[in-house]
């Protein structure tokens, strides 16, 4: 990390800038340095549950700027995880004998999301809260339905099978460790383009939106505009996240793209924390963990698991770490500021 | 023709009776507390199954009396259901945040989807039929007297909650507390009876049309109130979410589109787009409609010009 | 300059503001005054946007408001203040300043959030909503959530979100009811000096006493009209007049004790408030 990198720098209340908390970048590092050293000694299935779990907080963190940021409630995000799987499904397999690499995929398969967000966004982001919920929510099934009954395009409800073995410049990605690399890095990314986002005017405008979008207009923010932006990066951050899903799986099927994924998706952050990139982190390891946890109940499992959910949300309404505890935060604590 | 059209359209008065019923329930709920309570749907299917289970238990089945029993029981056990569910999910959230009670809405449907499926386990069960059976000819269309008890129980239940909100003391406070729970309670209405009010209807309602939805198809499955359920939101909207004739509307108007389209598509585009598709048409609909009416048919628009005017008086 | 232009508003059947007409002129205090419901927020808000003209039309130099977007009405120079307070609750102070500085087009938004190059201008921003706070004694607020600062803070800080910017006409509706003694006149204070030669600033007040004080000109509207434009001296000696040909004594003190009424924050519904000029 440069120090000329801007989301570093931060303004006081005398309105200077300071450079990099040295400390706090240090312990933001040691979080993934320590995902890392773990992941050198835990067995097959455990370092899959760990390569979910970052799975599950980079969908998170790209769901945060639609539902954290800007407080629109997206209930079909999963659509764009299964946009982004189908691509790596559909140009890296036997289906149609093409065979892809997979940075370009994954490239296309974030492209294809954001598309798709925008498409969707566009005759949806009119409207007030709830009705966005429900028609995102239909949006998803729509995706699903598509991929169930387009048997020439994705074989249907069989799914795809045979699909590529992921290289990365030279790098073979088979094993669950080799993917736990990978996911740090995307997660590292994604984890800092979102921050990045919070801290700028982006940022400031879709939060304006999500508090009072009449006079976020009245100030000459273009809200549609904004929405749509935000709406398109999230979108592609899904994206990505299948296109590793499907290369990771190496089978994609409509089964795995239902409304309960969307559902996940959204717990997580609000269970983390709504708005806080370390809210999608800490959400989506415990919505993973706890259900493999549970698995020794089998059939109670999810009897369990929505009791769980009630009574988190119950007691912590607005999530384990409230959106004032960000990076930000923490960069300010540890930085030595007031 | 004409016989195929009017076959087609008492099919959609059936389904869209069943439509209707759910989305009485979710339009209530969002009506005085702006929340979509995911747990509808689950309660939709709870009543199909605590139907089931009462026909065993009280040894009747197969007799439209039966039914009636059975459905009032139901009714309001289910309501007492719905009740619970509001008082330990919902109202400590109250005034927290619109996403909090949602999630917990949603966490609520997970839970009475699995304690249906533990109870009466995984597979599709064979659904006795509270309807009476036989069939009449109309102009050439074939009714059954399922059809026709479904539409006629539906019809009732509906005229008795519209008489029951305009006429009676009670239907007038849950009206006051639907429009602006501060007044309300200003004039001595507590919002809480109301609203419990509320969640024991609705989800009575939606349990009715468990009965009558798996008594129609014979079979009763723990996970089918989840696309019947968003199939009734998506009707509630339509109408205008909030108003009673509007979900009302919806629901008839949704059944019609979803009878018209599965059966014409097809036919339309060539066998392009075939049957399979029938659970969008809903959706697509519904995209459409909103493109043009953002506030849904009978929805009251909420312009900012509205919205202004609130907050300044 | 901002110009209303045989300007009417209905609701229904109701004319809120009726045929209006009149020109506000940069470089001076221009004041609104009349009973509760006489069209005066109407007035606002189809300038900013949040109305839509019913007839007429509202211009700013040769541009017309009513047939732009409202967030680009923001963009051609208009600020507006809200009678009841309209904060971005749950962001800082400071937040809610850069709002009104967020740059309009998408690819700026986009370069500045992903630093190509934005980042100077960033800085910029923020020193400019600094200095604005600085200016109105927000400053050790800036870090604090807006919706937790006292009743009299936040009409600060809605009026420090309005010039940020650098409008060319500012509208303030009511920007002292609700204030104390002491707050009223520190407000008086900072509108005095935000006076200057490009500003065309508007103000809606109930507090003849501020009014006085401060306006360079003065209208005064009932039931939608217009029903006198003139110098302070001019509309005192006016509303004397009528006072004394209407029969109605003291409806000046009857402006003032809305204003007192709306201190303690009871809000005045029409026909409950006061009457003025009732034949
Ligand atoms: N959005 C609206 N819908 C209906 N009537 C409105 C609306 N906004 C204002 N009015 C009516 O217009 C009249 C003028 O209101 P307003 O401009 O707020 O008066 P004031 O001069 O007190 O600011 C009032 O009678 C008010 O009831
Ligand atoms: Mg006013």
């Amino acid at each position: 990390m440069s120090a000329k990198k801007p989301w570093c720098t931060r303004v006081t209340s005398d309105a200077k800038t300071t450079h990099i908390p040295w400390l706090g970048a240090a312990v933001l590092l040691l979080l993934p340095v320590a995902v890392l050293i773990l992941g050198q000694f835990l067995p097959t299935y455990p370092l899959r549950v760990l390569d979910m779990i970052l799975l599950y907080a980079i969908l998170g963190l790209g769901l945060n700027i639609v539902v954290g940021y800007a407080g629109l409630l997206d209930l079909g995000f999963v659509a764009f995880y299964a946009i982004g799987a189908y691509s790596w499904a559909l140009l890296a397999s036997g289906q149609f004998d093409i065979h892809l690499p997979f940075w370009l995929v994954l490239i296309i398969g974030a492209g294809l999301a954001g598309i798709a967000g925008i498409l969707l966004g566009i005759p949806v982001l009119r409207l007030r809260g709830d009705y966005l919920a429900i028609v995102t929510l239909g949006f998803g099934e729509i995706i699903r339905v598509l991929m169930n009954n387009l048997d020439g395009l994705t074989n249907g409800p069989q799914g795809i099978a045979r699909i590529d073995e992921a290289h990365l410049f030279g790098w073979t990605l088979s094993t669950p460790l080799d993917f736990l690399y990978l996911l740090v890095g995307l997660l590292i990314i994604a984890f800092l383009f979102v921050w990045r986002i919070e801290g700028s005017a982006l940022g400031t405008a879709l939060s304006a939106v999500r508090e009072d979008q009449d006079a976020a207009r009245g100030c000459g923010i273009d809200t549609t505009r904004v929405k749509l932006v935000a709406f398109c990066t999230s979108a592609m951050i899904g994206g990505a996240g299948g296109v590793v899903f499907a290369a990771m799986q190496r089978f994609v099927s409509p089964e795995s793209f239902t409304f309960w994924e969307s559902l996940v998706i959204v717990l997580v952050i609000v269970v983390g924390g709504l708005g806080n990139p370390f809210g999608a982190i800490l959400g989506a390891t415990l919505l993973i963990l706890i259900p493999e946890m549970l698995r020794a109940w089998a059939d109670y499992r999810l009897l369990l698991y929505g009791i769980a959910l009630v009574l988190i949300i119950l007691s912590r309404p607005r999530g384990l770490l409230p959106r004032a505890y960000g990076p930000s935060w923490l960069m300010r604590r540890l930085g030595g500021g007031r | 023709m004409g016989s195929v059209i009017l076959q087609q359209t008492i099919n959609a008065l059936t389904v869209g009776s069943i439509y209707a019923l759910i989305a009485l329930g979710y339009t209530m709920v969002y009506g005085v507390l702006r929340l979509i309570n995911f747990a509808h749907s689950e309660l939709f299917t709870a009543g199909a199954f605590i139907g089931l289970g009462l026909a065993g238990a009280l040894g009747v089945s197969g007799h439209p009396f039966a039914g009636v029993l059975v459905g009032v029981i139901t009714f309001v056990i289910v309501g007492l259901i719905g009740v619970s569910v509001e008082i330990v999910a919902y109202r400590p959230l109250r005034g927290t945040s619109r996403l909090a009670p949602m999630l917990s809405a949603l966490g609520m449907a997970v839970v009475i989807q699995n304690a249906v499926m533990l109870i009466a386990g995984r597979r599709p069960l064979i659904y006795p039929s509270f309807l009476p059976n036989g069939v009449v000819e109309i102009f050439g269309a074939i009714v059954t007297y399922k059809q026709i008890t479904i539409f006629a129980v539906a019809v009732i239940l509906m005229v008795g909650l519209e008489l029951f909100v305009n006429r009676t003391n009670l239907g007038v406070r849950i009206r006051a507390v639907a429009e602006n729970a501060e007044t309300a309670s200003l004039v001595g209405i507590n919002p809480n009876t109301a609203i419990s009010l509320i969640f024991f209807i609705g989800p009575g309602l939606g349990a009715v049309a468990g009965i009558l939805y798996s008594s129609f198809y014979g079979v009763a499955s723990f996970t089918m109130g989840f696309v019947i359920g968003m199939k009734a939101f998506t009707a509630a909207i339509l109408g205008g979410i909030g108003s009673i004739p509007g979900a009302v509307l919806g629901g008839f108007l949704l059944g019609a589109i979803e009878t018209f389209a599965t059966a014409w598509m097809p036919v339309l585009t060539g066998g392009l787009i075939g049957t399979e598709y029938r659970d969008i048409f809903a959706f697509s609909v519904l995209v459409l409609i909103l493109l043009f009416r953002p506030a849904g048919l009978l929805g009251e628009h909420v312009s900012e010009e509205t919205m202004v005017y609130k907050s300044d008086f | 300059m901002l110009r209303f232009d045989h300007v009417t508003k209905q609701f229904g059947g109701f004319k809120a503001v009726d045929d209006v007409s009149f020109t506000v002129r940069p470089g001076i205090i221009t004041a609104v005054i009349g009973p509760n419901g006489a069209g005066k927020s109407t007035l606002v808000n189809m300038a900013a946007g949040s109305y839509r003209v019913s007839t007429g039309r509202i211009l700013i130099d040769d541009v017309e408001l009513q047939a732009l977007p409202k967030h680009k009405i923001a963009h051609a120079g208009l600020s507006r203040t809200y009678q009841n307070i309209r904060l971005f609750d749950g962001m800082s102070v400071m937040k809610n300043l850069e709002v009104a500085l967020v740059p309009p087009s998408i690819g700026s938004l986009v370069s500045d959030t992903f630093g190509f190059g934005g980042r100077r201008e960033a800085e910029e921003r923020r020193e400019r909503c600094f200095e604005v706070l600085k200016t109105l004694g927000l400053a050790p607020f800036a870090e604090r959530q807006a919706g937790s600062l006292a009743y009299g803070q936040q009409k600060l800080v809605e009026l420090a979100r309005a010039i940020v910017p650098k409008p060319r006409v500012l509208l303030l509706d009511e920007p002292a009811a609700g204030l104390n003694h002491g707050e009223t006149e520190q407000l008086k204070q900072h509108i005095l000096a935000l006076r200057q030669p490009d500003l065309a600033m508007v103000l809606i007040e109930h507090d003849m006493k501020l009014i006085m004080s401060i306006s360079d000109t003065i209208i005064v509207m009932n039931r939608g009209q217009l029903l006198a434009e003139g110098s302070p001296a001019d509309i005192r000696a006016n509303i004397e007049v009528q006072e004394a040909y209407l029969g109605q004594p003291g409806a000046i003190r009857d402006i003032e004790a809305a204003a007192r009424g709306r201190r303690n924050r009871v809000r005045l519904r029409e026909g409950e408030g006061l009457t003025w000029h009732q034949p």
